[in-house]
């Protein structure tokens, strides 16, 4: 099946067929469109390239790559504050599922070996909807499980009625404390609460903040993302949403909120009115979380769905091979004795 | 540690070996387990261990109460000084079973499955050098294992719908139902029988053919059908040719849940008959009325999957987990991978 498929890099001028493949495949996400992928790769000052798979001159899949030079190697790596950096499969028009499944494998199949001919390095986070990553296995990927979480969107009261009841009490509370929460273009308003965020936790932003709100405004430009803010009745910022989406898929990007109001409920009232905002559109969103210890209860309790997610990785140099696999016995913890 | 010997867990629940009175008690849960199978029952990994030299262990993990809620039936070998819990050979699955928490609420099952999942993982770390373990994607969520720093791969499996011949045949690719027609024309047929001698030599054949060692030697083979026929959980399904001879066969196991198909073999000379796609869609419709779900497996590897998926298969994910205690496997399983690359690790 594969021989039927060709994958090369593809030329900016090419970049609208991949945006508009991202767009419309279920397996695409605002993270490997151009306006994003290239926008942080420009602003972190990291190689971007974005590989096609075709057959018969039409586009069937593609995987836009965020790359890292260290010393001689070329390393494909996860960018920096992204969902997914996977392969994205346009479906086949046929209602035969072995049809649809040898398609899958076939385009990445295709794209797999294509990276593996021209990257040291690779690692790549599907989209939850492309669960087939055997194209890759078989070619010597390594998988691992990962996870999401998807919210199914409606009304308010629909939502609120699906979470715990706390998150409800929650809503309630900044609700009666006049907080109002709208669609707004001031990122400016929302970057120190996000820095303040992450200093918090005692972490950095894995992205400087200038970056953040050059990729907002190339996604503004595109009307692919929308900041949301909650204010105070005096007018004072304390919680933020981005959410980002291509035609099909919705997703949080970045939360952030003033740590003196999240008992206040500002939290829980940003994320359901931003949901409410999207559940004119989309009738679920990506909330992620689901791999982190400390976050994914938060998602849980808003009403979340586990999904799985697969991830691939793949090392083709012994010397990088040696280089993780000492890092894997250093991180070891042995408890024998 | 001993046997008797415990762990408790930091929601209250306590993990230990189970003394083997208390099987029929884990047998029972596997059956409440919806990511139970057969090949956790008790009764088919102890004949198992015992043909095999391995060792059968099973832990559960007990609340305050002293219930059941979730288990493991381990296959373990003495390694010179590793004790490793491994996959045992012929079985797709070995994996955690959880009794689901009678409630409706998503969030409450979730986080019961993830205190019994970690309860369980803490135990196996304690007690085990190598813990391997392949779950069902009914336990799809395998997170305290991954927070724990138990490494995770994905694999698969093919699942369909046991339906009358009619049915299949509707469903099945064109390729397919051509093949079926082919042998049928041809005066093949395909009945449940109970002899399994004429099984082994195409079992053994079909190995050969492909260079490898088969998982269990003919005579285990044997003695595990006949212990899962005793207990109504197997059937063998042989197609003859016109002449009579058996060409293809297959090994079918059955729990509450599903059916498997365990072992399947042909006779190179009728490949191109389409026997293997009649003895297949022969098998699962002859199934219908006694078991609604058929895990195929056959899903990861490259050769064989395609027939499976022009038969009616639907993917479904398979979780691995490995845990491993032993800085020197560690070590071992590493050099496996520099010098061999993502497979070996």
């Amino acid at each position: 099946m594969s021989e039927e498929f060709t994958a090369r890099s593809l030329t900016p001028e090419e970049y609208p067929l991949w945006d508009a493949l991202v767009d419309t495949a279920p397996s695409g996400t605002p993270f490997q469109a151009t306006w994003w992928m290239g926008t942080l790769a420009r602003e972190l000052k990291a190689h971007f390239e974005v590989v096609g798979c075709f057959r018969k001159g039409v586009l069937w899949g593609g995987c836009a790559l965020f790359g890292r030079r260290t010393g001689p190697f070329c390393r494909l790596v996860f960018p920096p504050s992204a969902l997914y950096n996977g392969i994205v499969v346009k479906p086949r028009d046929t209602d035969s599922y072995p049809t649809q499944v040898m398609h899958t494998i076939g385009v990445t199949e295709c794209l797999g070996s294509w990276i593996r001919q021209h990257a040291h390095e690779a690692h790549l986070t599907h989209h939850h909807s492309l669960l087939d990553v055997r194209g890759l296995i078989w070619q010597g990927w390594r998988s691992r499980v990962r996870y999401t979480y998807i919210l199914p969107l409606g009304s308010r009261e629909e939502m609120i009625g699906r979470a715990e009841r706390t998150r409800g009490a929650m809503f309630r509370q900044a609700e009666r404390a006049g907080l109002r929460c709208e669609p707004s273009d001031d990122i400016e308003a929302f970057l120190p609460l996000y820095a303040r965020t992450f200093a918090r936790h005692g972490l950095e932003s894995p992205v400087p903040l200038p970056a953040i709100a050059a990729i907002y405004r190339a996604g503004r430009e595109r009307g692919a993302a929308q900041l949301f803010l909650t204010r105070t009745p005096a007018g004072e910022v304390v919680s933020g949403t981005i959410a980002l989406w291509t035609q099909r898929n919705a997703m949080l990007w970045l939360a952030a909120s003033k740590p003196e109001w999240l008992e206040q409920g500002a939290s829980v009232f940003t994320y359901f009115e931003t949901f409410a905002h999207l559940a004119e559109r989309f009738q679920e969103v990506d909330f992620a979380s689901a791999n982190v210890h400390s976050l994914h209860h938060n998602a849980a309790l808003l009403g979340g769905e586990l999904r799985l997610v697969a991830r691939t990785e793949l090392t083709r140099s012994p010397a990088l091979r040696f280089f993780h696999a000492l890092r894997h016995i250093r991180r070891f913890q042995p408890e024998e004795g | 540690m001993s046997q008797g010997e415990e762990t408790t867990g930091g929601k209250g629940y306590t993990v230990r070996r189970l003394e083997p009175a208390e099987y029929p008690a884990w047998d029972t849960l596997v059956w409440e387990s919806p990511a139970g199978t057969l090949f956790q029952t008790s009764w088919w990994l102890e004949a198992l261990c015992r043909l095999t030299g391995a060792q059968l262990e099973i832990v559960g993990c007990f609340d305050k109460k002293g219930a059941l809620w979730g288990g493991c039936a381990l296959y373990a070998r003495q390694t010179g000084p590793w004790k490793r819990a491994l996959f045992p050979p012929a079985c797709p699955y070995n994996g955690m079973a959880v009794r689901r928490r009678d409630t409706p609420n998503y969030r409450r099952q979730m986080v019961h499955t993830l205190e019994v999942t970690e309860a369980l993982a803490a135990y196996l770390e304690e007690h085990y050098s190598e813990t391997l373990l392949a779950h069902r994607y009914e336990l799809a969520d395998v997170r305290s294992m991954s927070w724990r720093g138990w490494e995770t791969a994905l694999r698969y499996t093919y699942e369909g719908e046991t339906a009358e011949l009619k049915q299949l045949l509707r469903v099945t690719t064109r390729t397919r139902r051509q093949k079926f027609e082919r042998a049928q024309e041809l005066g093949y047929t395909c009945q449940a029988e109970d002899d399994i001698t004429a099984f082994l030599p195409l079992y053994r054949a079909t190995y050969s053919r492909h260079g490898l060692d088969t998982p269990l030697n003919p005579s285990q083979v044997e003695a595990m059908y006949r212990l899962a026929r005793e207990r109504q959980a197997a059937r063998l399904f042989i197609t003859h040719s016109p002449a009579g001879e058996p060409v293809s066969g297959m090994i079918i196991l059955m729990d509450p849940h599903r059916c498997y198909t365990w072992l399947f073999a042909n006779h190179p000379a009728h490949l191109r008959e389409g026997v293997p796609t009649f003895t297949v869609l022969s098998t699962i419709a002859a199934l219908a009325g006694l078991v609604r779900v058929v895990d195929h497996a056959s899903a990861n590897f490259p050769q064989l999957h395609r027939s499976v998926l022009e038969e009616g298969g639907i993917l479904k994910p398979v979780l691995v987990t490995h845990h491993n205690r032993s800085r020197l496997l560690q070590c071992i399983h590493e050099m496996g991978f520099i010098l061999g690359g993502e497979h070996a690790r």
